[in-house]
């Protein structure tokens, strides 16, 4: 696995702690993985991560899936210039450059002003050691960056590793962190055996885009484009090896924030929803959470279907082909080539499409798949929180019954323990109640970007898609005009 | 010169071969009823007439057992659509191929065609069967033949080795070959091309499924970011009922022209291959007449001669038919693939037009949305 290699990069792992927040532990229950697992040095278990890879509990299976086995037999040729961006753009050959995005935004002083691309992707060393490495390039003029153009090399780990410290210092304070890609032991065995057929490239492909869209939506979020692990991540030419790749899957970080609020909803002690919105959107989410994945699944079965059409073009071609050479009539023979090639080029034009499909559709509703993991945990760490502050608030009544208790005692050591104690106790339900507001309020706030994020993000794929379609349309009508005369001519 | 003088002044067809047409289908159970429809040579209007498979059976059975008709065995005669069956099993549909996709009206326009075919053949038109066919309000009788030279399982007893029997004519040995390798090959490409049709079809299902899925999303409530959505989702939903629209167009038009012309194609390759057997049938009994006439004991002698004389002269008639009906064939295979080849071409252009004009409006309005 790449991930689990350590040769060229320093072992240690770094800290860092965001400036204003303090760090806090996610896991608070027995349930999830004990704390230290997060900054382990041991040496990884292959097969424990395997475990967890492929577990059926996982929330996040369905996601899992859309990486999986795909019908092998098809050709698929890398995506064409069919489905570049409208957005000016210096590449045309998507399969080893890739897509720009520009989004205009005011935040304070510094307008919003990033292009991102990740690239270029080879193949270091050999066999089961080999990983895949990634050209990350930054085009900006924010001050929050050294300089305007820059790029670095990061592998997938990497990434993985910025997503596992954004989630320890974010996720528990009420902030939707963009979910890494998933990982995929098929896919990459593949690339590590050497095997470059199309549906490893295929692979590579997928991958490299939604690591773009992955770190996109990361440095849009204008809380997490300024934390420092971010900058170090874009700007920093070597970066400190993540180390435990168990912790680093970014299923198993939500995995571990929803086992812990299942164990929180286990606890007969409700919360009393004061607050409607929050009930709401709840409910919304859920619903969204099944909705998303159903058309999900919809749009791979189109895949599915378009690469068969390819695949049975592809061989009517041929057949036609033989019927061509073995006509008589000469110019019947001619046009039945004819045919053949016309068959041949709308099959190229079928498996664009299928991939137009596949990298628009199927990629935006597996990211919002997973984002919807991501704000579900949100939502739960707000009750996490609510459930924290509500114990201080217990435990801070039973002191003060027991120090009431202790005033008709003569124990004035212990009185003013309980006294000491009480005051520790109400300046922690007084955080408890500032800490439950501030994620009610950051999840407000959060909810109200998603769904922004979610319209844009929509239109823009919907708009991408829309304009191959007409592009595949209009190849289609040359096609056609240029057959006419053929058939035509036959007599 | 066929000797039907005499015959053509009472058989001949008083309806317009031309204008037959297989206008309704209609569905008892398990039964399926014909309605054609032609017009009267006179001018005074049309024939309507109900006619089940087995009547069409019973025409081209007919057809077969006609007697004094000389070199009737030289006919390539006009192929029958398969039995169609009320919902068909996984092998009779395979059989069908194209014939039995969108509820019969492929195999309506097939058997149409058969019918044109009889009603326009210079031999078979004068068959007074045909013109029972097409005009007896009552449906023709039902009894099975007993006679029936064209058996198919006959021919298949006779042994199949006779079909690699050398041939003495250069036109027939070249004819057989190609025939063999136009045969295989138009059966393969008409597969192929089904393949293509169902796959479409499947596309055109799955875009219906998706269109449908996005308006289970849709959201209500005042919030403007929950009305964006759902306006996203709602549009999103139409434009893929325009690719649903546009992939059902597709298949229709590839199945109402190549799909058909390929079929047809195949069958009528078919009916030439069972034909260019007969004939070879005719040459080994020729050939055995020969030898049975050379070896003959002088008792005998007479007799072997005449059966030599009569194979002759059967054999003969056969050919010149034959030769007549190859030509003819290869002439209107070429004009039926280029009309066909054309109609494609241009229904396909047209819709393909049409589905840009619709994504172009699509995108525009989405443009239009920001």
């Amino acid at each position: 696995m790449d991930d689990l290699q350590m040769k060229q990069l320093p072992r240690c792992l770094e800290r860092t702690e965001p400036a204003s927040l303090s760090a806090v532990d996610i896991s608070t229950n027995s349930n999830g993985p004990k704390q230290d697992s997060f900054f382990d040095d041991d040496n990884e278990d292959l097969f424990a991560e395997a475990t967890e890879e492929v577990s059926l509990d996982s929330p996040e299976r369905d996601v899992l899936l859309s990486d999986g086995p795909s019908p092998a037999i098809t050709p698929i040729t890398p995506p064409t210039s069919v489905i570049t961006p409208r957005i000016g753009n210096t590449h045309d050959d998507m399969f080893t450059h890739s897509s720009f995005d520009e989004v205009e935004e005011e935040e304070g002083g510094d307008s919003f002003d990033i292009h991102l691309s990740v690239s270029d992707p080879e193949k270091i060393g050999d066999g089961m050691n080999a990983y895949m490495a990634y050209k990350v390039t930054t085009k900006t003029s924010m001050s929050l960056f050294k300089q305007r153009d820059f790029s670095v090399k990061r592998r997938f780990s990497d990434f993985l590793g910025l997503h596992s410290k954004l989630a320890s210092k974010y996720l528990h304070i009420g902030y939707i962190v963009p979910p890494a890609p998933e990982k995929s032991i098929v896919g990459m065995t593949k690339v590590k055996v050497g095997k470059e057929d199309q549906s490893s490239n295929e692979f590579v492909e997928k991958r490299r885009s939604a690591l773009e869209r992955y770190l996109m939506r990361t440095v849009k979020h204008p809380i997490l484009l300024k934390d420092p692990d971010v900058l170090q991540f874009l700007e920093s030419s070597e970066l400190p090896r993540a180390v435990n790749t168990q912790a680093l899957s970014s299923a198993g970080i939500l995995r571990m924030v929803n086992k812990a609020a299942d164990a929180v909803n286990k606890m007969t002690i409700k919360m009393n929803e004061s607050d409607a919105w929050f009930e709401e959107k709840q409910q919304h989410f859920e619903n969204l959470d099944i909705q998303l994945k159903k058309l999900h699944a919809s749009v791979e079965s189109l895949v599915c279907h378009r690469k068969e059409l390819s695949v049975n073009t592809a061989q009517f071609a041929k057949s036609a082909a033989m019927l061509g050479n073995s006509e008589d009539h000469t110019a019947l023979s001619r046009a039945l080539s004819q045919l053949a090639e016309v068959e041949e080029k709308i099959d190229q034009l079928h498996q664009d499409q299928a991939n137009a499909d596949l990298y628009l559709f199927s990629e935006l509703l597996g990211d919002y798949v997973r984002l919807i993991s991501a704000v579900k945990g949100v939502f739960d760490q707000r009750m996490k929180t609510w459930q924290k502050w509500q114990d201080s608030q217990m435990l801070l009544q039973k002191k003060r019954e027991a120090e009431a208790k202790l005033q008709f005692t003569n124990k004035p050591d212990k009185l003013q323990q309980a006294k000491d104690e009480i005051k520790e106790l109400e300046g922690k339900v007084q955080q408890g109640e500032r800490d439950f507001e501030q994620i009610s309020k950051t999840i407000r706030k959060e909810v109200s970007r998603f769904e922004k994020e979610r319209v844009k993000d929509f239109k823009m794929i919907i708009v991408k898609y829309l304009e191959s379609l007409v592009q595949t349309q209009q190849q289609l009508i040359k096609y056609w005009e240029a057959f006419l005369p053929e058939a035509k001519a036959i007599s | 010169m066929m000797q039907e003088e005499a015959n053509e002044a009472t058989s001949v067809l008083s309806v317009y071969g031309h204008t037959i047409k297989v206008t309704e289908v209609l569905q008892d159970g398990d039964t399926l009823t014909f309605i054609i429809v032609s017009q009267k040579l006179s001018g005074t209007g049309e024939y309507h007439v109900d006619r089940t498979y087995e009547d069409f059976e019973w025409l081209q059975q007919h057809l077969y057992a006609q007697e004094d008709v000389p070199g009737l065995q030289g006919v390539i005669f006009p192929p029958l659509p398969v039995r169609p069956q009320v919902n068909a099993s996984a092998k009779v549909m395979k059989q069908l191929g194209f014939l039995g996709l969108g509820e019969w009206q492929p195999y309506c326009k097939a058997l149409e065609t058969f019918l044109r075919q009889v009603a326009a053949h210079s031999i078979l038109r004068k068959n007074k069967t045909v013109e029972v066919f097409l005009t007896s309000t009552d449906p023709p009788g039902r009894q099975k033949l007993r006679r029936n030279i064209f058996n198919r399982l006959s021919q298949a007893v006779e042994g199949l080795w006779k079909e690699g029997h050398k041939d003495v004519d250069e036109f027939f040995h070249t004819e057989r070959d190609h025939n063999l390798v136009l045969t295989g090959h138009t059966r393969t490409a008409a597969e192929k091309f089904l393949d293509v049709v169902l796959t479409e079809q499947k596309i055109a299902v799955a875009c219906g499924h998706f269109a449908a899925a996005l308006h289970i999303c849709v959201e209500n409530g005042e919030d403007p970011e929950k009305k964006a959505f759902s306006r996203v989702c709602v549009k999103l939903s139409e434009v893929f009922d325009s690719i649903k629209k546009n992939m059902t167009s597709i298949a229709v038009n590839d199945m109402n022209t190549l799909g058909l012309a390929l079929d047809l194609d195949s069958r009528y390759l078919e009916a030439e291959k069972e034909m260019l057997f007969r004939r070879t049938c005719k040459l080994v009994e020729l050939e055995n007449a020969r030898k049975n006439a050379e070896r003959a004991k002088p008792v005998k002698k007479n007799a072997m001669e005449e059966v030599k004389k009569a194979a002759e002269g059967e054999f003969e008639q056969i050919c010149k038919v034959a030769k007549q009906e190859i030509v003819q064939l290869n002439q209107e295979r070429v004009e039926m693939l280029q009309k066909n080849l054309i109609q494609w071409c241009e229904q396909q252009l047209q819709t393909a037009k049409e589905g840009a004009d619709a994504y172009n409006q699509h995108l525009q309005a989405f443009i239009a949305m920001a």
